[in-house]
């Protein structure tokens, strides 16, 4: 029997140590166009400034190209058809400019084309229906809530339909997801970033890392469970969801078999907080500032999370400041410190576990190669977009700037999000979902109690005086 | 020795990750900068960086060493 002969995992804990050599770099400049982060970043500004030449060249062509039927407030399908059918040719010009800007960069990161482009096609169609379901004059009396919608109807589809895997090539999720939030830095003013960043800041990481400790020390401590399943949760439940029990289960060297019941925790639980929140929020009447703060404290995923904060900003009839809370909290409170917790998370596996397991030598250069990328397309559509309306006046930017500039690229993000919120449900399929097992699981939900109750005090009682003034949109 | 990365069982491919891990896909991505380059080693079924050393390596391409 070789040395390399003996049963996986046996020998590779015993006798690995730190490697004495760093990590070598992951993927160096090819990241620029093998990640979604970045091709999201292109997508984002891309829009941006091709909104903003046509529109200073006086041309509608993207506001024309911008259009759904989210704002129709039919009453009769006879209306919603005459709609459609006046508009068709925008509605087709419109699907192929989509098609073409994400199916070349999902071919250039890997993604096949002939899997990509009828997904992709089948996505639009089911979007078209959730506008038009939202743009229904009665949907808020019933909260039919396009984000809602989407979702729910993905899931339903999802688990009644059995829709075949390579279907998901067109439902990516992250991707569109990422590419709305750098859109929606295009409309999000600079000044709020740099006056509510720090409170977030704050209140993001008092939760998480309360969070993180709650699920650690009950899932090793109480459940007796293995600490890099505790750390894999922990950071699922506190940081960042799927991506941060991904990061950290690499970090700290987990078993495949952890990181899927963390990502069935997450997911099972993300999909209950979308639905939880926003009715809660609804039942406190909370302000919608307030409401997404609590959102982005608690909620663990970015495409979770926007769903439930663009539906109860769309019930409290301010999506702005509730898309303005949950993006502070957890886009620059939370989503930019995962490569930090990924780091400390390898110096507590090699220099502490190290004794009686493995791990990797830490590399600091690791809170870079993991820092979400997307969010550095969103400061800079944010600065750019503030500096450019800077020099219109109050009463121009709400006459020509709001509605020729601004709106389209806010309806061009709405798309996005949607195209977001429906991959969400089609992708999950429930009879793959790992059992967690009871012990993860009661560790798991001690934390998300714990991070909503400590969310809601935070949002509502100690800074819901902050949030509340939020909505106030660009150029004001 | 090499690194994880060089192992013929290191599999980081986003696509066969994504598969490998039903749900990742649902509220992240394998193609996503968090990611880097971390993968799964199919021989010990852990999730790792990139980095790591380990006396189970083989090197891509070479021919798999007698169990």
């Amino acid at each position: 029997m070789s040395e390399h002969a003996a049963k996986p995992g046996a020998d590779y804990c015993e006798t690995k140590t730190c490697a004495e050599t760093p990590p070598k770099a992951p993927m160096g400049w090819k990241e620029l166009y093998l990640k979604e982060d970045w091709w999201a970043i292109y997508l984002g500004i891309g829009i941006t400034i091709v909104a903003l030449i046509a529109f200073l060249n006086g041309s509608t062509f993207v506001k024309a190209l911008a259009i759904n039927p989210g704002g129709l407030k039919w009453s009769s399908l006879g209306q919603l058809a005459d709609h459609f059918s006046k508009n068709i040719g925008m509605y087709i010009l419109q699907m192929i400019s989509w098609l073409v800007i994400f199916g070349v960069s999902t071919r250039i990161m890997g993604i096949k084309s002939s899997e990509f482009i009828p997904s992709f096609i089948i996505l639009y169609l089911l979007s078209i229906a959730m506008f038009a379901i939202g743009g229904w004059v009665n949907a808020p009396k019933y909260n039919l809530e396009p984000p809602l919608v989407a979702l729910i109807i993905g899931l339903i589809i999802a688990n009644v339909i059995p829709l075949p895997k390579w279907m998901d090539a067109g439902f990516r999720v992250e991707y569109y997801i990422k590419t709305g939030i750098v859109l929606l830095g295009a409309t999000f003013p600079i000044a709020l970033v740099v006056s509510a960043g720090p409170i977030a800041l704050f209140q993001a990481t008092l939760i998480s890392v309360t969070t993180c400790v709650v699920i650690y020390m009950v899932a090793t401590k109480v459940f007796g469970l293995d600490k890099r399943l505790g750390a894999v949760m922990g950071t699922g439940g506190a940081v960042c969801g799927v991506s941060g029990s991904m990061a950290i289960a690499s970090a700290v060297g987990a078993k495949k078999d952890y990181l899927y019941t963390s990502v069935t925790l997450v997911v099972v639980w993300a999909l209950v907080m979308i639905l939880f929140i926003p009715f809660v929020a609804k039942s406190f009447g909370l302000n919608p500032g307030i409401a997404g703060a609590w959102v982005g404290t608690s909620e663990f995923a970015d495409a979770a999370g926007f769903a439930a904060a663009s539906a109860y900003g769309r019930m409290a009839g301010n999506e702005d400041a509730a898309i303005q809370g949950f993006t502070l909290m957890k886009v620059i409170g939370r989503d930019m410190w995962i490569g930090i917790w990924s780091f400390i998370f390898a110096l507590i596996a090699c220099f502490k576990w190290e004794k009686e397991e493995c791990g990797t030598r830490p590399n600091a250069m690791e809170i870079w190669w993991r820092f979400p990328k997307f969010v550095i397309g969103f400061f800079v559509a944010s600065f750019f977009m503030t500096a450019i309306t800077a020099g219109y006046s109050s009463a121009d930017f709400g006459k020509l700037v709001k509605p020729g500039l601004i709106l389209p690229i806010v309806s061009l993000r709405t798309w996005a999000f949607i195209f977001c919120f429906l991959s969400i449900g089609l992708t999950t399929r429930f009879k793959e979902l790992k059992s967690a097992g009871l012990k993860p699981f009661f560790a798991f939900t001690i934390g998300v109690i714990v991070n909503v109750m400590l969310g809601f005090i935070l949002s509502v009682y100690v800074f819901g005086g902050h949030w509340s003034t939020l909505g106030a949109p660009l150029g004001k | 020795m090499g690194t994880c990365f060089d192992c013929r069982h290191f599999v980081n491919d986003p696509r066969q990750l994504e598969l490998s891990i039903p749900g990742l896909n649902t509220l992240s991505s394998a193609y996503a900068s968090v990611r880097g380059e971390s993968g799964l080693c199919s021989r010990l079924d852990l999730f790792l960086a990139p980095g790591g050393d380990c006396p189970n390596f083989e090197r891509e391409g070479e021919a798999p060493l007698a169990d």
